[in-house]
């Protein structure tokens, strides 16, 4: 089979966006644009409070009308995505409160929000253990496989959506979130293909840091 | 999480300031900041930024049935959403006290002046009537949030589209948005509101408070107008406030002014949103992402392309010669359970089944990148079993 020319939209991001919360970006994948702010190490509610490490709040919120399942679906994803970056060991009894706003929808809102959280978290200067990507590909009705969709492929129906996150360290899958059916051959080259583009992401992410600390303070 | 006390000296640095003129970002007490108004690709997404303070609203539309009281008119509804994000001792999910006088302010500014048409919404009277509802979503919180959520609703307001509805008898069609060009709403006039945070028993008055005047002041006048200098909304608050009529008229005054400004921006916005659309390629907010591009907290990168890994396929057998297991009902006691050919204990048609082909080289290429844990050679394909057995 010949390897065809994949590619990953255009990102853009501006970290440090809010004054007010300790890590914040406004970040964009094609037309998808999700802004993301982490408040941390707070002080935790009792009722939250853990023992031995802190505790992730993660809170995403719709545009239109209030959040549901499908929201708190996407929170719990993000959450143990987060637990698993986030050296919570070292910030016992507090809380890291972190917040993601859908502010525009152009497909691919879950690996969206994940990039946008690793980049506010980058912004904080919380300790991560690894980065984190996601990337998002479905499988259209016609078997193709298709990286990265935008919000027209994604309407006009597909056989399955597949989501992967990656750490920065070893590429190892740290999520994998699948909606639809097909056989494993099909799952398999999707995750392949997210991999390799994941390092894209990670690209990003560190011309993003350097250029944020390319100029002296003064 | 609370919010942190306001310091003593900050509060007589920044009263003492003001009886003397001054402020601390260096504006007039008659100076607004900057608005800036920012459209997304949805119709009715507005986003506004007030120096730092940023809100964003989204409205939409649903067919509901109208209330009785007002049969022949459809129904407008105001949210205004404050989570973690704007400030941290905001609740997600709660309004505190400041968040429901944010939003009953919004409210009488645009609900209550009737700036939106109503009548216009209704379908079938009595039966269907579109509710039109405005998301407000704060997301920083650097003072002024009344006057930024009013401007975001209102720009909203007016970028929004519902979709085109046509009556055939007492059958309602809703035509899609690429079937017919979607239909504005009837704004009769533009109200906005222009806050003044009250210094010195209410004498000395500061338009636009940031959120250090505003924690500082006595007091709070909020004034709604629209562009023809009509009052919609006052209200004044704040305990050992005492303000005189000649001072609320001075205000209302230099609000006034203002408010035309701001109509006029609004508008001149919307008219540039529109010329973006028609060129066509537009992005809607993705351009308010990295809006300063020469700040070190911006990055851009362009669509990138890469070669996607080989799949070998001929190394795999074709998906015709993979057996798919057949998988049957078996009623066992009231008990149904699926079973698969390979532990059927009747074997009528065992023989014909091949022995399943050992995995492809490329799986376990996988496994050793991926490391998902189990190399069992049958797992790809008896992975139902595994689970029903």
């Amino acid at each position: 089979m010949e390897t065809e020319q994949k590619s990953i939209r255009a990102l853009k991001c501006e970290q440090s966006v809010l004054s007010r919360a300790d890590g914040s970006v406004m970040f964009s994948q094609g037309n998808t644009v999700v802004m993301a702010s982490v408040y941390g190490p707070l002080e935790a509610k009792i009722q939250k409070e853990l023992s031995d490490r802190m505790y992730v709040e993660v809170n995403y919120k719709p545009k239109i009308g209030m959040p549901g399942v499908a929201e708190r679906g996407k929170e719990k994803l993000v959450k143990t995505t987060c637990n698993h970056i986030i050296l919570t060991n070292l910030h016992p009894r507090t809380a890291v409160c972190i917040t993601i706003q859908e502010m525009q929808d152009g497909g691919t809102l879950l690996s969206a929000s994940i990039n946008a959280v690793c980049l506010a978290l980058l912004d904080s200067g919380l300790p991560l253990q690894c980065l984190v990507a996601a990337v998002t590909c479905l499988v259209d009705k016609k078997d193709k496989i298709v990286l990265d969709p935008c919000i027209r492929t994604v309407k006009e129906g597909y056989k399955a959506m597949f989501t992967f996150a990656f750490d920065s360290q070893k590429y190892n899958l740290i999520l994998s979130h699948c909606e639809g059916q097909v056989p494993y051959t099909l799952f398999q080259e999707a995750m392949e293909l997210c991999q390799k583009a994941s390092h894209i992401i990670f690209d990003f992410y560190r011309q993003a840091v350097l250029r944020k600390f390319s100029k002296e303070l003064l | 999480m609370k919010e942190t006390p306001l310091s003593i000296c900050e509060k007589q640095c920044v009263v003492q300031a003001v009886k003397e003129g001054q402020r601390i970002d260096g504006r007039s007490l008659s100076e607004q900041r900057k608005p800036c108004i920012t459209f997304g690709t949805e119709w009715g997404c507005c986003q506004v930024l007030l120096g730092n303070t940023r809100v964003m609203a989204q409205v939409s539309c649903s067919i509901q049935v109208p209330k009785s009281s007002r049969a022949n008119e459809g129904m407008l509804f105001i949210n205004v959403e404050m989570s973690t994000m704007a400030a941290e001792h905001f609740e997600a999910g709660r309004l505190g006290q400041q968040g429901i006088e944010v939003n009953r302010l919004v409210e009488r500014c645009i609900k209550d002046s009737r700036c939106v048409d109503l009548e216009s919404l209704c379908i079938l009277v009595e039966e269907q009537a579109w509710e039109v509802r405005v998301d407000i979503h704060v997301l920083n919180h650097e003072g002024n949030l009344i006057d930024a959520a009013t401007l975001a609703a209102l720009g909203a307001l007016c970028h929004f589209k519902r979709p085109d509805v046509t009556l055939d008898g007492r059958e309602v069609i809703v035509h899609q948005l690429d079937e017919r060009d979607p239909v504005p709403l009837t704004i009769l006039h533009y109200p906005l509101t222009l806050s003044f945070a009250l210094f010195d028993q209410g004498k000395i008055y500061a338009l636009d408070p940031t959120n250090l005047e505003e924690r500082s002041a006595d007091g709070k006048l909020v004034l709604g107008l629209n562009a023809y200098r009509e009052l919609c909304t006052l209200q004044i608050s704040g305990d050992g406030v005492f303000i005189r009529k000649e001072a609320v008229l001075s205000c209302a005054n230099v609000a006034a002014s203002r408010a035309v400004e701001m109509v006029e921006m609004l508008k001149k916005c919307l008219a540039a949103d529109a010329a973006e659309r028609i060129k066509g390629k537009y992005d809607g907010l993705v351009s308010s992402v990295a809006l300063e591009a020469e700040r070190v907290t911006t990055q851009s990168q362009a669509r990138t392309y890469f070669k996607a890994p080989a799949h070998n396929l001929e190394e795999n057998a074709d998906e015709e010669s993979l057996p798919v297991p057949k998988i049957k009902l078996v009623k066992d006691q009231g008990i149904v359970t699926l079973q698969t050919r390979s532990d059927a204990s009747s074997s009528e048609s065992d023989t014909e089944m091949d022995p399943l082909p050992p995995v492809p080289v490329v799986k376990k290429r996988v496994y050793e990148e991926i490391d998902i844990g189990n190399d069992s050679e049958e797992e790809s394909v008896m992975l139902i079993t595994n689970e029903l057995t």
